[in-house]
């Protein structure tokens, strides 16, 4: 997925940002938002989460997902 | 080698006159910044998103002139006001926002750990789409 996210990062970056977080090295967030499987990913607007899913996907469903939850 | 294309910079010269001629109508017409009062159009506006709307822009809008857009359209959308369809109304904001400068979220990925994740998530002005994942 890195791939994936650095080109939507980079055709998005008007709308939204994208930010990596290491699950092994920052235990205190990620059990605070109850990760279980990885990756996950968690839409943020004004500090709420305004969605959530879990697992790849291609490009096009990501960046739909996260346009949907932001509308 | 590069042949210089005559008949190429003759179609952006008339790209340019349109688009100038439009937005003068527009002026004229919509009375630009009492139609659109609220800036949500402005980093669309920056269409090449370089940071600055300039005549890059407007050529932009100009070249796609009354053609729908999707709503996947990636960089650059012309559709300013993504209502999906290029028209006068994106001419007038280019115009709008004419020589500003649009501050963008970061093009990358950013990392975060849970000494930044206030600051850089739950604070952020921009949405922020967060992985958890692991390097491996």
């Amino acid at each position: 997925m890195r791939p994936i996210l650095e080109a939507v990062a980079s055709e998005n970056y008007d709308t939204f940002t994208i930010a990596l977080l290491n699950i092994d090295e920052n235990l205190q967030t990620t059990a605070k938002y109850g990760v279980r499987g990885i990756p996950d990913y968690r839409v943020f607007r004004n500090g709420e989460v305004v969605a959530k899913f879990v697992g790849a996907m291609p490009k096009a469903d990501f960046v739909r997902r996260v346009l949907d939850a932001l509308e | 080698m590069k042949i210089l294309n005559i008949t190429s910079i003759r179609e952006n010269i008339l790209t340019y006159l349109f688009g100038v001629l439009l937005v003068g109508v527009s002026l004229i017409l919509f009375n630009v910044g009492v139609v659109y009062a609220d800036d949500d159009f402005k980093a669309a506006a920056d269409v090449d998103r370089d940071g600055t709307i300039n005549i890059r822009d407007l050529t932009l809008v100009a070249k796609q002139f009354g053609e729908t857009i999707g709503p996947n359209q990636g960089v650059p959308n012309p559709d300013v006001d993504r209502d999906g369809t290029v028209n006068i109304r994106d001419l007038t904001l280019v115009a709008k926002y004419f020589g500003q400068t649009v501050e963008h979220s970061p093009r990358f990925p950013i990392n975060v750990t849970d000494a930044t994740f206030t600051e850089k998530v739950l604070n952020s002005e921009f949405p922020v789409v967060v992985e958890f994942g692991a390097p491996w």
